[in-house]
């Protein structure tokens, strides 16, 4: 295997052997020998070898080892000739992170913090719910969720009309078919609907800490001083069990594709299995973009009852960091329809691009990208380059570096003391899940975001400070 | 418990082992619940699978799967658990409901994934498996 340095954040592997494509790592020298340490790189050559990739195999600068695609893994097929896997997508479909704006300051919000964290930890459903979600569902309405995502969310009550628009796609695939979704993963995930789930999904409430581009804060709706709350979580159970009841299915079919790992286990796109696949996968993206409408409508909603008065909120965005979607791209000057898996990776359009938001057309659209617990988070936008270079796509986050064993043995709990003498309020059902999610298990966000920046894939816009935790 | 944990950065990753293949089936599914569930009540119920068993590897993650999608429906916690293999995996699984005020959810598991699934024999039968968590 060759790698060669392009440029300080970018290295390259050259094509052999079986490769189709080379591939691409955004990183620094200090990051690649980490993630030299495991098998993050064998998983990104492994996406190589599937058919109908095009250009390169990409790995963001948090990408880590993960199971099929790398954690971090970008690949876009040709729709024509290429392939789908549910392992470049992964179990938790169209895992992602909203970022919403609160008609609140901090001098408002620090009095009465500890009480509105504590009444968000009571009211948002965590790690096991059985029947105490926000608005669980069956039969029809369950239907509804997966056709309409976040749009019948906003029917029901939660959310407001221009909400819609602030989320990737609208938060509706138009592409979903309940049908294609199974009775199983209907019984496992309609009951979760409006619950955060648990391991590294979190609802955190941040203060705008630094502007970088004050126009483009504006028309993002933020400014100095402001809270905004973020929500990471996706579509429950009803995703897992639709990921893996579609590589089951996968198993006993024969396209005569060979893969050199089980998990990339792939179909043609346009195979009535890879239909079916992408239909289900689209209702199950529904379903969390509904999920997190719901959730932090409630949020919304708790925070005005302490407060004691209505809080008004305007959504900045709405992204999707585990989804495979049609889009069209340029390669080598000539436009394609593509599949582009993103797994453990956010899409970054830049201004003017036709899937930008008319109310973002002309600075680009909004990128959330969460650091590791009590670290900044920032609010990035995508760039042209982003749509030369990577498919339009940016990191997830900061990225494991620790197994969560590794950091239930390292850290011990003055690390979360110390996170709560910054004044940092968190609260878990459990200290063990707190611990396998402290900043030492994770790169380091500040790194990550330099290296985005660096290798012009995205700008940041505003960086968060975090004041209150809720964890899964 | 018969099972340990290997290195992983972002799931949990065991090597779980059993005296015969049947009993390297049925520890299987006690670590995945020792991992996700705490502490250990009184048997209430006693439920039987079938899994097809074409290729052993893929039954044990059919299995496992089978169990995520019994706890995640209905709450079994499986506490003893028999197996028999043949053309189809014959379990009979004695254990009890999660209950949420007396019981405590450690860690969610998502799924058993075939990354790095093996299923070899040395002195003991052993199988490698990563859970997406």
């Amino acid at each position: 295997m060759k790698i060669v340095k392009i440029s300080p954040f970018i290295y390259d592997i050259e094509r052999e052997g079986d490769m189709l494509v080379p591939a691409r790592m955004f990183t620094d020298e200090v990051l690649l020998e980490r993630i030299k340490q495991d098998r993050t790189i064998e998983q990104l050559i492994n996406i190589t070898h599937l058919p109908g990739i095009v250009k390169r195999a990409l790995l963001m600068p948090d990408g880590h080892q993960g199971y099929g695609f790398p954690i971090g893994g970008v690949a876009a097929f040709d729709v024509e000739k290429g392939v789908i896997s549910p392992g470049g997508v992964g179990y938790d479909i169209n895992c992602g992170v909203r970022s919403v704006a609160l008609s609140v300051s901090l001098s408002e919000m620090k009095s009465k913090l500890e009480e509105v964290m504590k009444a968000l930890y009571l009211r948002i459903p965590k790690g096991m719910v059985s029947d105490a979600a926000i608005y669980p569902v069956r039969g029809k309405e369950l239907d509804n969720i997966l056709t309409c995502g976040a749009r019948m969310a906003v029917k029901k009550g939660f959310g407001k009309e221009e909400d819609l628009e602030r989320i990737e796609d609208g938060g509706c695939l138009v592409d979903a078919d309940p049908s294609m979704v199974s009775e199983e993963a209907r019984e496992r995930g309609g009951k979760e609907l409006g619950s955060l789930g648990s391991g590294n999904h979190f609802l955190e409430m941040d203060v705008v800490d630094e502007i970088y581009d004050g126009d483009v804060a504006h028309v993002f709706g933020l400014e100095e001083g402001q809270m905004v709350l973020l929500v990471h979580t996706g579509s429950r159970g009803l995703g897992h069990q639709v990921c893996g009841d579609y590589i089951k299915k996968m198993r006993s079919t024969d396209y005569g594709i060979t893969v050199p790992d089980r998990e990339l286990i792939s179909v043609p796109i346009l195979s009535e299995d890879g239909k079916e696949y992408f239909s289900a996968m689209c209702a199950s993206a529904n379903f969390a973009f509904a999920n997190r409408q719901i959730i932090s409508f409630k949020a919304v909603e708790t925070i005005g009852e302490v407060l004691k008065r209505n809080v008004d909120y305007n959504l900045v965005y709405d992204v999707c960091h585990n989804i495979a979607k049609i889009e069209e791209h340029m390669v080598d000057g000539k436009k394609m329809r593509l599949c582009v898996h993103r797994k453990g990776a956010t899409r970054a359009f830049p201004p003017r691009h036709k899937l930008t938001p008319s109310s973002f057309k002309e600075v680009g659209q909004p990128v959330n990208i969460p650091g590791s617990m009590g670290s900044y988070s920032y609010i990035c936008v995508g760039t042209k380059e982003a749509m030369e270079e990577s498919f339009g796509s940016i990191c997830h986050g900061a990225g494991r570096i620790m197994g969560r064993r590794k950091a239930l043995k390292s850290f011990k709990k003055d690390v979360l003391e110390d996170l709560e003498k910054r004044g940092i309020v968190i609260l878990s059902p459990s200290v063990r899940s707190l611990l396998e999610e402290v900043p030492g298990a994770y790169k380091d966000i500040e790194e990550i975001i330099s290296i985005v920046e660096g290798a012009n894939l995205a700008k940041k816009i505003v960086r968060l400070r975090p004041v209150g935790i809720v964890k899964g | 418990m018969d099972y340990i944990f290997l290195n992983h950065t972002a799931d949990i990753y065991i090597c779980v082992s059993g005296e015969t293949k049947e009993r390297l089936f049925a520890n299987a599914v006690l670590s995945m619940y020792d991992i996700m569930v705490e502490g250990k009540r009184r048997i209430e119920d006693i439920r039987k699978l079938k899994v097809d068993c074409i290729n052993e590897e893929d039954a044990l993650v059919d299995m496992l799967n089978e169990f995520l999608y019994l706890f995640y429906t209905c709450g079994f916690v499986c506490v003893e658990c028999r197996v028999k293999v043949d053309e189809k995996l014959d379990i009979e699984a004695s254990g009890y409901y999660f209950d949420k005020d007396k019981d405590r959810l450690k860690m969610e598991i998502k799924a058993a994934t075939y990354e790095y699934l093996r299923i070899k024999k040395d002195d003991k039968w052993r199988a490698n498996i990563v859970f997406d968590v």
